[in-house]
């Protein structure tokens, strides 16, 4: 049955409407959208994509799309293009940049499908967006980014320079510590052995006071040897690598104290060395830290009538803790932070000897050790030094 | 013996260790023929006959060379390497005396084919001992193998 004119003409009606209504929805959108010939010339472009690249409309009209895009990225969309139609996929997104009349470059993020025909290709259309705020953000971002790897690489530049200037400088500590002990070791060799010699071989022509003169130039030599001793002592607990073993330290204890105390003086002193628990760390090193305590506690118990000297250890959560505990000349628990100061003393030289030296040896070792060391006291009533060491 | 021949040679450029060496070496009767130069370029010359002692025989080796470690330019370890490159003088025993207890030293020491190795100890009393020990040995005890 032929449609009536009537019907005819409403149908027309209702399509130019229909037209119109789409023509109107293309034309007011806000994206570009345009259609091209199967070659890829312009054969319609909405007002949108007029304003954004500045070209009239017979301008546009005719020309190939690829005269939208950036001379750089032709080469790029045409292979794109390509690889799209020859897999036949219905639709692709491409982000582009894209050149205006007036050569000012923005952003696209374009929509393209192929028009078929029976079968053929017979043109393209497509829907873009102006994404260059995005792009734009991203860029930005990369380039933050960029700063921050560049900031990241100055920085591992600049570690690797102090590192290298710290190296530096104990180079140059170790070379300070060689000279001291050659250049200071070498006049106080003379100094000592002359008036050594002095005593022993012409000491009938000396009368008293030359005698007297004598010991006080042969003690103040003893002591800045003892110092340079101790101070060297220091610097190779610095430098020395640890050498961590697994150390019997109720042993250790035994043997130092066996070392630096006579057996005259062994008699003097009442001393209990108890049970401890095994300790991880450096032999020679730790055989200093005894040494040192345990010298300490025998000057300072020496002076007292009463002379008990305790060493133990115990157990405790993620440590092992050791004390030397005596009944010597003790200390105020105020001047406590003082006492492992290089060249730091409680005492006077009448009192007591000392380099100053001996308990900084001894923390710069626990501490080597990663360990910790305090001491509790109380004057007149004795003192008790802890070194703690991690369970290993 | 001739007048030629030597028991010690001291090489320390420091004076008054060389006086406290011989003071050392005179009281345990250890110091006839005793040599003392200052440098190392002196001690290759003594040694190989070069120099103010181009007149000396080379076979009048030294019964012991001691030597200072730290010498001015021509160090020590260097007068031991050439005394021990030379195959005239490569058995002469050479006691190196210093006051420096670094540990590469010893080992380069011993490598370079040190007889011994006395770090002066800060005590005269220990020094002199130390010496007459070495003197006493070398002088003394050690036969030197005869010469062909």
């Amino acid at each position: 049955m032929q449609p009536q004119p009537t019907d005819l003409q409403s149908l027309y009606d209702r399509l130019r409407e229909s037209e119109e209504k789409y023509r109107r929805f293309v034309e007011n959108a806000a994206d570009i959208i345009y259609r091209t010939d199967g070659e890829g010339r312009f054969i319609y472009v909405n007002p949108v994509s007029l304003k954004m690249f500045g070209y009239t409309e017979e301008e546009f009209t005719g020309k190939h799309y690829l005269e939208l895009f950036h001379p750089d990225f032709r080469n790029k969309a045409r292979q794109f293009y390509a690889t799209q139609f020859f897999n036949g996929q219905f639709t692709s997104y491409l982000e582009f940049p894209a050149i205006s009349k007036e050569g000012k470059q923005f952003w696209l993020g374009q929509n393209v499908q192929p028009l078929m025909e029976a079968g053929q290709i017979i043109g393209f259309q497509a829907v873009a967006r102006d994404i260059t705020v995005r792009v734009n953000a991203e860029e930005a971002l990369r380039r933050s980014d960029d700063e921050v790897r560049k900031l990241n690489a100055e920085l591992e530049h600049r570690v690797a320079e102090r590192t290298a200037q710290l190296e530096n400088a104990n180079k140059e500590l170790e070379a300070f510590s060689y000279s001291v002990s050659h250049d200071l070791r070498a006049p106080l060799l003379t100094i000592n052995g002359f008036t050594q010699f002095l005593g022993m071989h012409l000491g009938d022509k000396l009368d008293d006071e030359g005698k007297r003169l004598l010991g006080i130039i042969r003690t103040n030599t003893q002591t800045m040897q003892n110092l340079i001793s101790a101070l060297l002592m220091l610097s190779k607990t610095n430098k020395k690598e640890l050498e961590m073993s697994q150390i019997d330290m109720q042993e250790l204890a035994k043997e130092t104290y066996g070392e630096i105390v006579s057996p005259e003086a062994q008699g003097n002193i009442d001393v209990s060395i108890s049970a401890m628990p095994e300790a991880t760390g450096d032999r020679l090193l730790l055989r200093q830290v005894w040494s040192n305590l345990l010298s300490n506690a025998i000057k300072f118990t020496l002076a007292k009538d009463e002379r008990i000297i305790i060493i133990g250890g115990r157990i405790e959560e993620h440590r092992n803790v050791y004390f030397v505990k005596d009944s010597g000349a003790g200390f105020d628990m105020k001047d406590a932070g003082k006492l492992f100061g290089v060249f730091s003393r409680l005492h006077s030289d009448e009192e007591f000897e000392g380099t100053g030296i001996g308990l900084s040896i001894v923390r710069r070792v626990i501490h080597r050790h990663q360990g910790e060391v305090w001491a509790e006291g109380e004057i007149g009533k004795g003192a008790t030094f802890y070194f703690a060491l991690p369970q290993g | 013996m001739s007048d030629q021949s030597v028991n010690i040679l001291l090489v320390e450029d420091n004076p008054h260790h060389a006086e406290l060496a011989m003071r050392a070496l005179k009281i345990h009767n250890l110091a006839e023929n005793f040599v003392w130069v200052k440098t190392g370029e002196d001690a290759t010359d003594f040694i190989f006959c070069r120099g103010e002692f181009a007149s000396r025989k080379i076979d009048h080796a030294p019964k012991v060379v001691l030597l200072d470690l730290k010498l001015p330019k021509k160090s020590g370890l260097e007068v031991l390497r050439e005394i021990r490159a030379d195959e005239r003088t490569k058995n002469i025993p050479v006691v190196m005396l210093t006051t420096s207890r670094e540990q590469k030293d010893i080992v380069e020491g011993h490598n370079l084919g040190l007889n011994g190795y006395v770090v002066k100890p800060d005590d005269f009393e220990k020094f002199a001992e130390a010496i007459r020990s070495v003197g006493y040995y070398w002088l003394v005890l050690n036969q030197q193998p005869k010469k062909q």
